[in-house]
């Protein structure tokens, strides 16, 4: 067992200079770049985590926003139901109105119609009862009629009070109207009747009655005397209008027995 | 049969001798230098790297945690120097298994050259922690009276730590040898395996222990560990 010391100190510069290679070429390369690699770990890491935080405070954004985008949908379609609802309401008011309308132009048309029917059927009526009526007058007394209207007319005359009679000379003529021509004795006799009530020195003239059947008229500027037929006519128009319309408001409201 | 590759002295460098012992030295020296460099010129700080990288890191990384675990303090300034002693005995211990090859770590010079390595980095670590006057003062503790023999324990401490690694390498080679004589197949290379064991071992051992040595020198007041050495 023996130390050569020249071994000895060659070993330690051996050893030294190892150390200063090792350090050159081992350690310090690959402590660096195990060093950088941690700060490029830990940088990545670093990323990932902001990353991370990025993503969660998107998807929490988008949750926000999806959840707003669905209250949305909700109030819209809520809204929408309501305008739908006021809308079919609006709708269903204008129809029921339209029916409504239509119903009262409709009853209107059938009231028009019921109308403009009761007064045909009053005229035909009236014309029938009239043409009838004067066909049996006609068949009866033709002239005698004349001659009864003449002397009920002079009746009326006489019987007129004093202030009336005085309208009816004050103008000195009178117009005889006459809806049948007369003859000359009867147009004496009216004359003379006439004379007779109104005094003397009166005008009388002549003139057909073209409008009635059966008339006469007593005419002055200030005062008409009249008779004729077509008054008791339309008395009688009035009276069948009355029993028709009584008779068809009872009709709708009565039970067939 | 030759206790020391001292004494087999290759070639004559002028009025030099240039033996085994320094001869195979520079021969692991070159393996380690050339490997470290062509293994880290082509190094990448990615997550995928060469297979040769990745080993070189595991090792560095293991160096790292041993030296943090031993000394309790960051392994940076430590690494070179005990990474250095750990690489280069383990090393030589390892190439033993090449036919011709003698371990240089089973010349008692180049283990003496380690100690005093270690012997001179002890008080150098120690004042570049701590400061020259606090390191001295740690000899006079626990009284002035104390000095001698706290001067001789780092000597015998250095000297047993030489002669710990010599005698377990020169007695591998030595019963090595011997056995060749007595049972000359498959014997030996059973040995052979228990060398490569042994050789590992004892390189961390002298790591280790310079770890040890360094740190306990730089240890606080009052925590007095010299000569507080673990047996092998």
């Amino acid at each position: 067992m023996q130390v050569d010391w020249l071994t000895v100190t060659a070993q330690w510069v051996n050893f030294l200079i190892l150390v200063v290679l090792l350090k050159r070429f081992l350690y310090g390369p690959i402590v660096r770049a195990m060093d950088r690699r941690q700060q490029t770990i830990e940088a990545r890491i670093a990323d990932a985590r902001q990353k991370v935080a990025q993503a969660e405070q998107a998807a929490a954004h988008y949750q926000e926003k999806a959840r707003a985008l669905d209250e949305q949908k909700t109030a819209l379609l809520a809204e929408a139901r309501a305008v739908a609802a006021q809308e079919r309401a609006g709708l269903v008011e204008h129809a029921r109105r339209e029916v409504e309308s239509m119903t009262q132009r409709w009853r209107r048309e059938v009231e028009r119609e019921k109308a403009a029917f009761q007064d045909q059927l009053r005229r035909e009526l009236g014309r029938l009862v009239i043409a009838t009526a004067r066909k049996a007058l006609r068949d009866l007394a033709s002239l005698e009629l004349e001659r009864a209207l003449t002397a009920h007319f002079i009746e009326r005359l006489q019987g007129l009070p004093e202030e009336e009679k005085h309208r009816l000379s004050d103008f000195g003529s009178v117009t005889v109207a006459s809806s049948a021509d007369l003859v000359a004795d009867e147009r004496e006799f009216l004359v003379d009747a006439l004379t007779q009530s109104l005094g003397s020195g009166l005008t009388v003239n002549f003139e057909p009655l073209p409008d009635s059947a059966l008339g006469l008229m007593l005419i002055t500027p200030a005062y008409t005397l009249e008779w004729h037929l077509e008054r008791y006519f339309e008395d009688l128009g009035a009276v069948l209008e009355a029993a028709l319309t009584g008779a068809g408001q009872e009709g709708s409201g009565s039970r067939v027995e | 049969m030759q206790l020391s590759p001292d004494t087999t002295v290759l070639w004559w460098w002028g009025p030099i001798p240039v033996n085994a012992t320094i001869a195979f030295t520079w021969l692991v020296m070159a393996v380690l230098a050339l490997g470290s460099y062509l293994i880290t010129r082509r190094l990448r700080d990615d997550v995928s790297i060469s297979r040769w990288q990745n080993l070189l890191e595991i090792l560095v990384t293991a160096l790292r945690d041993q030296i943090r675990s031993a000394s309790r303090q960051e392994p940076g300034p430590y690494l070179p120097f005990i990474g250095t002693l750990f690489l280069f005995i383990a090393a030589a211990n390892l190439f033993a298994v090449v036919p011709g090859y003698q371990p240089p770590t089973a010349s008692l010079s180049t283990t003496v050259a380690l100690a005093i390595a270690v012997l001179v980095a002890v008080p150098l670590y120690g004042v570049a922690r701590r400061g020259l006057r606090a390191y001295l003062a740690e000899y006079l503790k626990p009284t002035v009276f104390m000095l001698p023999f706290n001067v001789m324990g780092e000597i015998t401490r250095t000297v047993a730590l030489a002669v710990r690694l010599y005698g377990n390498m020169m007695s591998g080679s030595v019963i090595g040898a011997i056995l060749l004589g007595i049972i000359p197949f498959f014997f030996p290379v059973l040995l052979q395996v228990l060398g490569l064991i042994t050789g590992l071992v004892q390189a961390y051992i002298f790591a280790v222990l310079a770890m040890v040595y360094i740190a306990s020198a730089q240890a606080a007041q009052g925590d007095h560990k010299q000569n507080d050495t673990p047996g092998d």
